[in-house]
C-alpha cells in the first residue's frame, strides 16, 4: 500500500513537469519512492515497489508509451539496470526498517519484564502474582490471556484479560492438558480447530499449579521476542510463587520457635517456684514461723494448679492439632463462664472481674473446652494489668459473642502470641468460630471469641 | 550481716529465695526489673547479686555487661537449661556461677556459701595435695609430682577459685593467652592428664567437676 502511494504521487509530479524533468532526476524520485515504500512496508513492500517503479516507467516513459512493449534496446538496459538498483535499495532498507523494528520491540518487551520482576515483589498471595503476570502478559502480547488453577482436579478459570473473555471447550480442554502434565500446550495455527491460547505450566513449591495461557500472535507481530518474554514471565511467576511460600515457611518456623520459647518459659516458671519453695520448707521447717511456712504453701498451691491449666492447655492443642472430634453437649454458657472466672480468681486472688452477662442461652459445645479458651484469655488480661476486667456476653444475629475486655496495654503489648491465645484461637475455630482481638474504645484490649449462635428452635 | 540483692521478675521465686535466705542469716533485698536491680546494686553495699536472665525490661546479658566495671561483687545467675549459650556468655561477662532453673534450695545456698567465701580462706585444704605456688612444685602425698609449665599454671589457676565455674575461656585466657580462647580441645586433654597425674578420680577429696559445654569447678568434697 505505502509504496503504491508513493510511486503514484512520484507520476503524477513527473507527469506534471512533463519534459522539464531529466530522465535521471526522475529515476532518482522513483528510486525515492521505492525507499520510503520499503520504509514504511518493509523488505517485501519494497521489492514490490521496486518492480512496479519499473513497470510505470516502462508504461509512462518508455517508447512506444502507455504500453508495457519497448522498443528502444537502450531502454530495456536502463530499466533493466533500474530495476537492480531499485530493488538492492529496496531490500536493503527494508531489512534495515524490520532490524531496526525488532531492536525497538525487544527494548520493549526488556522493559515490560523488567517492570514485571519489580512489580511481584508486592504480591503476598499467589493470585496476585498470577494476576499481576496476566498483566504484564497482556501488555507484552497485546493479546487477551486466560489464567486457571487447578480445583479438585479440575481446571478452574481464575482470571481473564479482558475481563468479560470466556474460555471455550477448546481453551478448557489445552489449560487442563497443561495442568495435568505440566507441560506447555501450544496453540494451533491459525483457522485449525483447537485453543488459539498457548499454555504455559507455573507450578509453585507447594502442590498449587495454574496455566498461564495468553493468545496466538498475529503473523505481522515479530512474534519470537514476544513468545520468548511469555516463558521468562512464567518463570518469573514461579520464582515469586517460591518466593512467598519461602517466606510463610519463615514465618512460621518464627512462630513456632517464640511458641516454644513461651512454652518453655510458661511450664519452668511454676516448677522453679514449686520446686524452691518445697525444697525451703524441707530445709527451714524448723525455724521458719507457721505464717512464713503457710505462704510457702499457699505458693506451691497456686503454682501448681498453673502448672496445671498450662498441661491442660497442652493436651487440647495436642487434640485440636491431631483433629480429634470435639464432644459436644448441651452447655450452660453462664456456667462455663462461672468456671472460667473461678479458676481466674484462683490463680489470681486479687483480680477484679465484672460479669456483664444476663439471660445466655444454652450453647452446644464442649464445655471444658470453652471454659479453657475463656480462663485463657481471663489470664492473658490478669497477667497484663491489674485493673477491673469486664466479661461480656450476647447473641448479635446469627452470632454470639463472648467478649474478655481489660484496662491494659491493649493489642500492642501482646507480643509473640503465647501458648494461651493460640489454644484459644483453636478452641473458637474447632466450635465453628473464631477469636477477634481488638483495641477498646476505651482502652485496653478486647478479646472476643465469636461462635454460631444457637438456632432458636433447638434450644 | 551479708547483703544479698535478688533481681527476678517472678514473685514466687522472690519468696522463697527471700525466706531461705533469711533463714540462713543473710540480709535480701529485691528488684521485680533489671533497672531497679541496676540501682539498688549501685546504690547499696551489696555483697552478692542473684540475677535472673530473663527479665522483662533489659537482657540479663547486657545488665552484667552494664554493672560490671562498678560491681566487683560476686553474680550467680538463674537460668533455663535451654539458655546454655546465654549462660556461657552471661559467666564470660563476668558472672561468678549459675543455677539452672528448676533448682533445690540447698544447691543456690551452697553456690551462695561458695561465691561469699573470702579468698584468704582459699589454700588448698587438703593434706594429700600440696600446690606450692612459690616453688614451682606440686606434692601428692608428700612426693613431689612432675607437671609441665602449663599442667602446673592451669593447677594453680583452677585450685586458687575453690567451688567457683571457670568458664573454658576463662581458663584458656589465664593459662594460655587470649590469642587461645577458643581452643577447648586442648583444655580438654589438659585436664585429662592433670586429673590422671594428681589421681584426681571420683572418689578423691579435691575434684576437677566439669560443667559440659561451660567449664570446670575445682571442688574441695565436704565443703561445698
Amino acid at each position: 500500500m505505502p509504496g503504491a502511494m508513493a510511486l503514484l504521487i512520484v507520476s503524477t509530479v513527473t507527469l506534471s513537469l512533463g519534459g522539464s524533468l531529466a530522465e535521471t532526476d526522475r529515476m532518482l524520485l522513483y528510486l525515492l519512492a521505492v525507499g520510503c515504500a520499503a520504509w514504511m512496508g518493509g523488505l517485501v513492500p519494497g521489492m514490490i515497489a521496486a518492480v512496479l517503479a519499473v513497470g510505470v516507467q516502462n508504461f509512462l516513459f518508455a517508447e512506444p508509451h502507455y504500453t508495457l512493449f519497448v522498443s528502444n534496446p537502450r531502454d530495456l538496459l536502463t530499466l533493466g539496470v533500474f530495476l537492480a538498483v531499485a530493488a538492492a535499495i529496496g531490500a536493503l532498507i527494508g531489512l534495515l526498517r524490520r532490524e531496526r523494528d525488532r531492536a525497538f520491540d525487544q527494548a520493549t518487551v526488556l522493559q515490560l519484564l523488567s517492570e514485571n520482576a519489580q512489580d511481584l515483589q508486592r504480591p503476598t498471595t499467589g493470585e496476585a502474582v498470577m494476576a499481576q503476570t496476566a498483566q504484564s502478559l497482556a501488555r507484552i502480547t497485546l493479546e487477551p490471556v486466560l489464567v486457571f488453577e487447578r480445583l479438585q482436579g479440575e481446571p478452574q478459570l481464575l482470571l481473564s484479560l479482558p475481563e468479560r473473555l470466556a474460555p471455550t471447550a477448546a481453551d478448557l480442554q489445552a489449560a487442563a492438558q497443561c495442568l495435568t502434565y505440566r507441560t506447555t500446550e501450544a496453540a494451533t495455527a491459525s483457522g485449525w480447530s483447537g485453543s488459539a491460547f498457548t499454555f504455559l505450566p507455573v507450578s509453585g513449591p507447594d502442590a498449587t499449579t495454574y496455566a498461564l495461557g495468553y493468545h496466538r500472535l498475529p503473523d505481522a507481530h515479530p512474534a519470537p521476542a514476544r513468545t520468548a518474554a511469555a516463558m521468562v514471565l512464567a518463570e518469573q511467576a514461579k520464582l515469586a510463587l517460591e518466593r512467598l511460600d519461602f517466606a510463610a515457611r519463615a514465618s512460621e518456623e518464627k512462630l513456632r520457635a517464640a511458641l516454644l520459647a513461651s512454652l518453655s518459659h510458661d511450664l519452668r516458671t511454676p516448677l522453679a517456684s514449686i520446686l524452691g519453695a518445697a525444697t525451703t520448707l524441707k530445709e527451714f521447717s524448723g525455724q521458719l514461723p507457721p505464717a512464713v511456712q503457710g505462704e510457702l504453701i499457699g505458693a506451691i498451691e497456686g503454682e501448681t494448679r498453673r502448672l496445671s491449666s498450662y498441661v491442660s492447655n497442652l493436651l487440647q492443642m495436642t487434640r485440636l492439632q491431631a483433629g480429634i472430634r470435639l464432644e459436644t453437649d448441651w452447655v450452660d454458657l453462664g456456667d462455663v463462664i462461672g468456671g472460667a472466672i473461678a479458676r481466674a480468681v484462683q490463680t489470681h486472688p486479687d483480680a477484679k472481674i465484672t460479669r456483664q452477662a444476663v439471660d445466655l442461652p444454652m450453647i452446644r459445645a464442649e464445655g471444658a473446652l470453652l471454659e479453657q479458651a475463656l480462663y485463657n484469655l481471663l489470664d492473658n488480661a490478669l497477667r497484663h494489668t491489674k485493673g477491673r476486667i469486664t466479661v461480656t456476653a450476647g447473641i448479635e444475629g446469627k452470632q454470639l459473642d463472648i467478649g474478655i475486655h481489660d484496662q491494659g496495654p491493649g493489642l500492642g503489648a501482646l507480643g509473640p502470641a503465647g501458648l494461651g491465645l493460640r489454644i484459644t484461637k483453636g478452641i473458637a475455630q474447632a466450635l465453628g468460630g473464631d477469636l477477634i482481638l481488638s483495641d477498646h474504645a476505651k482502652g485496653g484490649l478486647s478479646a472476643v471469641i465469636a461462635l454460631p449462635a444457637p438456632l432458636s428452635d433447638d434450644s | 550481716m551479708k547483703k544479698i540483692l535478688i533481681v527476678d521478675d517472678t514473685p514466687q521465686i522472690i519468696q522463697f529465695l527471700t525466706i531461705a535466705l533469711t533463714a540462713s542469716g543473710y540480709e535480701v533485698i529485691t528488684a521485680g526489673t533489671a533497672s531497679a536491680g541496676l540501682e539498688l546494686a549501685r546504690s547499696r553495699d551489696i555483697d552478692l547479686m542473684i540475677l535472673d536472665l530473663g527479665l522483662p525490661d533489659m537482657n540479663g546479658k547486657d545488665l552484667i555487661a552494664t554493672l560490671r566495671p562498678e560491681f566487683a561483687k560476686p553474680i550467680i545467675v538463674l537460668s533455663a537449661h535451654d539458655q546454655e549459650i546465654e549462660r556461657i556468655m552471661a559467666l564470660d561477662l563476668g558472672a561468678d556461677d549459675f543455677i539452672a532453673k528448676p533448682f533445690g534450695i540447698g544447691e543456690l545456698l551452697a553456690r551462695v556459701r561458695v561465691c561469699l567465701r573470702t579468698p584468704a580462706t582459699n589454700t588448698t585444704p587438703s593434706s594429700r595435695l600440696v600446690i606450692d605456688t612459690s616453688a614451682h612444685q606440686v606434692f601428692l602425698d608428700g612426693a613431689p609430682v612432675k607437671l609441665t609449665p602449663k599442667e602446673f599454671q592451669l593447677a594453680q589457676y583452677l585450685s586458687s577459685h575453690p567451688g567457683k565455674l571457670l568458664t573454658h575461656r576463662s581458663i584458656l585466657k589465664e593459662v594460655w593467652g587470649p590469642a587461645h580462647v577458643e581452643d577447648i580441645p586442648y583444655l580438654r586433654v589438659f585436664i585429662g592428664q592433670l586429673r590422671k597425674k594428681l589421681s584426681l578420680g571420683d572418689l578423691s577429696p579435691i575434684q576437677i567437676q566439669s560443667e559440659p559445654g561451660i567449664g570446670y569447678r575445682w571442688v574441695l568434697r565436704g565443703t561445698s
